[in-house]
């Protein structure tokens, strides 16, 4: 009655707008389902926010109401599908590894591999013809020149030279 | 019958579908190292590529002075 009251006086247009909304049920916006508290199948959390299967078919809810009473009158079967309705996968299967490494490899080695055809092509159709100081005889020449000279005889190339046998150190 | 319809969900869970690693991992893992090896074998050895190797233990000298 206070409420006509007010009516009268204020006019009907001053009832807001989402108050009629709301009277109607369209005042709540529906819940997103990444706002609700999800299911994760993680190692750290081993008892997730809410069970894995939200809408239970007749059969798993007769098993649900039949959880309600002592449970030592469930079956093996009757106990793992409660589990299975609970949970996803079991910590063994969470952990479970995988052969995703052979894959990873087998791609590195197909790239890297791929790297040697660059060279080939490189070598064929780019590079001119290596300098003649890199055949056979030169380097043997260049090789007893530098070591007449006694080039790094500390610890480098005639360090390695045994000068009385005439051979390379073993 | 209700066992049988159990059992069916119960493979239906825990059987999962063998991934592409499952089924072709091996395969790729031995093609890409052959592939590897074959062509590189070749880019070390018959590419005539000057690699700079060390003389050391390598070079027989020879004499230069004329």
């Amino acid at each position: 009655m206070l409420a006509s009251r007010v009516f009268s006086l204020v006019g009907r247009r001053s009832i807001s707008t989402s108050l009629c909304l709301r009277a109607h049920g369209h005042g709540v916006v529906k819940a997103e389902d990444y706002t609700l508290p999800a299911y994760v199948d993680r190692r750290d959390v081993p008892l997730p926010e809410v069970a894995f299967v939200r809408d239970l078919s007749a059969q798993q809810q007769a098993l649900k109401e039949k959880e309600k009473a002592s449970w030592s009158a469930l079956s093996v079967d009757e106990k793992v599908e409660l589990y299975r309705i609970k949970f996803n996968e079991t910590y063994a299967e969470m952990n479970k590894g995988t052969n995703e490494w052979k894959t990873i490899l087998g791609g590195v080695f197909f790239f890297l591999g791929f790297t040697g055809i660059i060279l080939i092509w490189q070598k064929h159709f780019m590079y001119g013809p290596i300098p003649h100081t890199f055949s056979e005889d030169w380097l043997s020449a260049q090789t007893k020149r530098m070591l007449d000279m006694r080039v790094n005889p500390v610890e480098g190339i005639s360090a390695q030279w045994d000068f009385d046998k005439n051979e390379w150190k073993k | 019958a209700r066992g049988i319809q159990h059992t069916a969900v119960r493979q239906a869970h825990r059987k999962h579908e063998p991934t592409f690693h499952d089924k072709y991992g091996t395969t790729v893992l031995l093609g890409g190292v052959a592939m590897f090896s074959a062509v590189w074998s070749y880019v070390l050895t018959q590419l005539k590529i000057e690699w700079g190797f060390s003389p050391i233990g390598r070079i027989t000298p020879s004499e230069w002075k004329e």
